[in-house]
């Protein structure tokens, strides 16, 4: 048995004919900040929906806070927050009833410290949540969610529609409140730089099925990118190393996984190759999740170098 | 819980504010003497209206988080299932009470307001009122169960439909077994169906069932079981209705028993109805079409298959008329005890009146109604009190107030009130052409029959009153047919010798292709009935005359025991074919055996149902292959912990 907060166990799910998780594993340990990326349909709303038991996984398993996600009790949600992606509260209620509803139906509820974070995020009590803006009901979400002072904490996009300042703003008022918390977040996002700002581990979903489940400064160390235009009619690399062969007007954009000092002198002996670097998330992220990348599970990059023509 | 009150409070205060006044004004339909001084028969506008708001009322409460889109928000607080599942439902609760005490004070303000009379000593309809809004219940129940039950939206609707049929006919047939009925049996009906529906609503709002998966067991059993009994009863009222019009229908195409010339026959209409033509016994034409006054029909009561879907608003009164209107300006009330009253529309005034000065109550079973006078005043009528059980008659003497007494000419008996229309009572007034009779002035006036002879009102005094040459044919022609059988479809008729007339007898049954057909139709909606209540009709059934949803007078009493065998074997097909689907889609060998069963017991319907629920089991892809591990991983920071 792991220590784990959350795991997912091999999950599947369809929808109709729509195969959406495709044997997602991965696991968040306790007081971290896990980050779930994919593009638009990967299926990371699917899989923080099959967590907290809105949906069930059609093969394999998820447990959250030691317990299956099928069957949670109300002593798991009570210790679990959740952000919406529409950050959906009651239309017919102001800012202070929706404080006083949490607080009525949530034991650890901190009705307070809900009021003073309102407060000083600029929402007025007596504010009716329809006519808050999208940016204020994304905050007030938040301290809803943290109030309670939850164990985990999931937030499925919750920056998503919010301006750039405003996004800044609620990731503010995220780290603001989570600060010295020991709470563990599992958020799913498109905002890579706000993800590096705050996640210790991604998770790239692509397709329904994990890429890359790996700490953020493990990435930074592991994977480097670098420009190789080769000599005469070398091939470029192939192997578990490569993880994309860009072709570029002249020579390829490479980017290598766990490249050893060995694997770049061959490099430099074969073709001009520029200094390695590291990749921002953005790139990498792209790079393996673009349309017009091979994908790193639909085509082996043999086959994708052998219709490119090598170069 | 209350504080998962807090988020249906808007539409709780909605619901009980509009629902309040819409349902009070449905229950301002008629003034405040007929309302609250003698009390209504029905309330059909409120009870239509009750049951509406009352399905409203069920699927809000069940789908508010649904429209606003906080379903998940909601799901997420640490509530236990029950609580959840229970809060809407005591929200309903809350709102129905509120409903049963806003409509009746606000129906006694708005009555009193438009008729300028505020007497608090009159509640006559109070109960009338509450016992009309108790369907209020089980309508929102039904909501309630419609919109919770884990199942595609067109489904519900479906449950929905047939529930409302259901538990009318249910309601209606218990409630209502003599045509009237009781305040307290009514409510309790009402409350006994809301009570077992709300249960079940509680039990389906548990379930947030996945669309993509089948039912869960127990899931399959409840909700199984309801739509099984919902369709089951409705489908089979519905197909009831139908046998008995393809077997009625069948019927009427039988020729009639007639007496023509000399003799008695048989005989058909043509198709345009104005002639008829005689046949054989074989139910085939012979001779020429001929005017249909050249024949008389023979009445015999053959046995014919009654309607069953009368399910209708509750009456409580068997009044037929309890308000005439007198030539000053007034209005003459009559409570069903026998109290009367004067009412002056221009100054709101209620004055006691009754038989005699001393304003006796009337006898009971009187009503009120009018006699014409065909004297010198046309438009001239009194006012009449009528006891057909009793003999009485009394007449309404404007001039002293007061009911007296109206004895028959030569010690006759007061036995009914005829109407005869004008034209026929009035030759002069002349028939024209066939087109004629809508250009005529076609009032029909009344007239007293007593034992021995027609009375008809001339200048307020009581004349011997020749009947039209209608009203005497019926007389001439009662010789009846005595009907041996007690088959809707073939029965033998003999008719006795009278008037020098030799007997007739005659055995009906299908011999046309039109009386065939129909026949076959009605056999085939026979057929395709549930063989479990046929079974039972069958070997239980020996009423024949019974009304009831489940009884099918081709087999009843065993009868054509061919047709419940074929029945048992049609469903014993679509038991099979049920059971070659669902192993074919990979279904549970629980939902295997729930389905067989049903198909096997309620036939068609359920084979139907099956079909509609048990779909394709998506989720069950035997290949499941695994992706492949990522390409980039960190070692896990989770550590192993011994359980």
């Amino acid at each position: 048995m792991s220590s784990a907060v959350v795991t997912f166990d091999g999950v599947h799910r369809w929808f109709g004919k729509s195969h959406v998780l495709r044997g997602l594993s991965f696991e968040v340990a306790p007081g971290q900040v896990y980050a779930l990326l994919g593009r638009n349909g990967a299926g990371k709303t699917t899989a923080l929906r099959i967590l907290l038991g809105f949906l069930a996984p059609l093969a394999g398993s998820a447990h959250v806070l030691g317990r299956d996600c099928t069957d949670l009790l109300p002593e798991q949600r009570g210790r679990i927050g959740y952000v919406g992606e529409e950050h959906r509260l009651y239309p017919t209620m102001t800012v202070q009833q929706a404080v006083n509803f949490e607080a009525a139906t949530r034991s650890t509820f901190r009705k307070d410290f809900a009021l003073e974070a309102a407060k000083r995020c600029g929402l007025r009590s007596g504010q009716r949540v329809p006519f808050l803006s999208r940016g204020q009901r994304a905050q007030l979400s938040l301290i809803l969610a943290v109030a309670s002072g939850p164990d985990l904490l999931i937030c499925d996009d919750p920056a998503l529609g919010l301006d750039v300042v405003m996004r800044r703003e609620f990731l503010d008022v995220m780290i603001d409140l989570l600060a010295d918390t020991g709470c563990t977040v599992l958020f799913s996002s498109h905002f890579l730089s706000d993800v590096e700002r705050v996640a210790d581990r991604v998770g790239i979903l692509h397709e329904g099925a994990l890429l890359v489940d790996a700490r953020l400064d493990d990435l930074k160390q592991r994977v480097r990118k670098c420009i190789w235009v080769p000599n005469g009619d070398a091939k470029p690399p192939v192997g578990d190393n490569v993880l994309r062969v860009g072709a570029r007007r002249q020579g390829f954009d490479l980017t290598l996984l766990d490249a050893t000092e060995a694997m770049f002198a061959d490099l430099a002996k074969s073709g001009e190759l520029s200094p390695p670097e590291a990749p921002s998330l953005e790139d990498l992220f792209l790079d393996i999740t673009g349309p017009e990348q091979p994908g790193m599970l639909r085509e082996p990059i043999e086959q994708f170098l052998s219709k490119t023509g090598g170069a | 819980m209350n504080a998962l009150r807090m988020k249906d409070r808007p539409w709780m205060l909605g619901t009980i504010i509009a629902g309040g006044v819409g349902l009070g004004f449905a229950a301002s339909q008629h003034d405040f003497v007929t309302m609250f001084v003698l009390g209504p028969r029905r309330l059909e506008l409120l009870y239509y209206l009750a049951a509406s708001c009352g399905i409203v009322l069920g699927a809000l409460a069940i789908l508010w988080d649904d429209l606003l889109g906080t379903r998940e928000f909601l799901a997420q607080r640490p509530v236990t299932s029950d609580a959840m599942a229970r809060s809407p439902l005591q929200a309903c609760v809350v709102v129905l009470l509120s409903w049963m005490v806003i409509v009746p004070i606000f129906a006694w303000c708005m009555t009193a307001f438009w008729s300028g009379m505020y007497d608090l000593s009159y509640g006559a309809g109070f109960p009338e009122i509450l016992a009309t809004m108790m369907v209020a219940w089980p309508a929102c129940a039904i909501g309630c169960v419609a919109a919770a039950m884990p199942a595609p939206w067109w489904l519900r609707l479906l449950l929905a439909s047939t529930l409302t049929l259901s538990t009318a006919l249910l309601i209606s047939g218990v409630a209502a077994t003599d045509g009237v009925s009781s305040h307290l049996g009514f409510a309790f009906a009402c409350i006994a169906v809301a009570a077992v529906l709300f249960a079940i609503a509680g039990f389906f709002n548990k379930q947030r069932q996945d669309p993509d998966r089948p039912w869960p067991v127990p899931t399959r059993i409840v909700g199984g079981v309801v739509l099984v009994l919902a369709f089951g009863h409705s489908l089979t009222a519905l197909g009831r209705e139908a046998l008995s019009n393809a077997v009625n229908t069948a019927q009427w195409e039988y020729p009639q028993i007639v007496r023509l010339d000399d003799k008695v026959g048989l005989a058909v209409r043509t198709k345009n109805w104005r002639n008829w033509v005689e046949c054989d016994a074989d139910h085939a034409v012979i001779g020429e079409p001929r005017p249909r006054a050249d024949f008389v029909e023979i009445d015999y009561r053959a046995q014919r298959m009654r309607d069953v879907l009368e399910a209708e608003e509750p009456r409580f009164r068997d009044h037929f008329r309890d308000r005439v209107s007198l030539a000053n300006r007034s209005d003459l009330y009559m409570h069903q005890d026998g109290r009367v009253w004067v009412r002056d529309r221009r100054r709101h005034q209620l004055h006691v009146t009754g038989v005699g000065p001393q304003h006796e109550k009337l006898p009971k079973g009187m009503e009120l109604g009018y006699v014409d006078d065909v004297g010198k005043d046309p438009n001239q009528r009194s006012v009449i009190a009528e006891g057909a059980d009793s003999g009485r008659l009394l007449r309404f003497d404007e001039t002293a107030g007061h009911f007296v007494d109206l004895t028959l000419p030569d010690g006759d008996r007061f036995e009914s009130v005829g109407y005869v229309r004008e034209r026929e009572a009035k030759p002069n007034v002349g028939e024209v052409s066939p087109l004629a009779f809508l250009f005529v002035h076609d009032d029909s006036i009344s007239f007293i029959r007593g034992k021995n002879d027609s009375y008809a009102m001339k200048d307020g005094e009581l004349v011997a009153f020749e009947p039209p040459v209608r009203e005497k044919a019926t007389v001439a022609t009662s010789v009846r047919g005595e009907v041996i059988g007690k088959d809707p479809l073939s029965f033998v008729v003999e008719v006795p010798a009278h008037d020098g007339l030799a007997s007739f007898r005659h055995e009906f049954q299908p011999r046309t292709a039109t009386e065939r057909f129909y026949a076959g139709l009605g056999m085939t909606f026979s057929v395709i009935r549930p063989p479990l209540t046929q079974a039972s009709c069958s070997l239980l059934c020996d009423d024949e005359t019974a009304p009831g949803v489940f009884v099918d007078r081709l087999i009843a009493g065993g009868k054509r025991v061919w047709l419940l065998l074929l029945g048992f074997a049609v469903a014993g097909v679509g038991a099979w074919g049920i059971q070659r689907r669902l192993l074919r889609i990979g279904a549970s060998d629980h939902a295997r055996r729930f389905w067989v069963v049903a198909s096997a017991l309620v036939g068609p319907i359920a084979v139907l149902l099956a079909v509609l629920v048990e779909t394709p089991r998506r989720h069950a892809r035997p290949n499941v292959v695994p992706a492949p591990a990522p390409r980039i991983v960190s070692v896990s920071e989770c550590e192993e912990v011994v359980a």
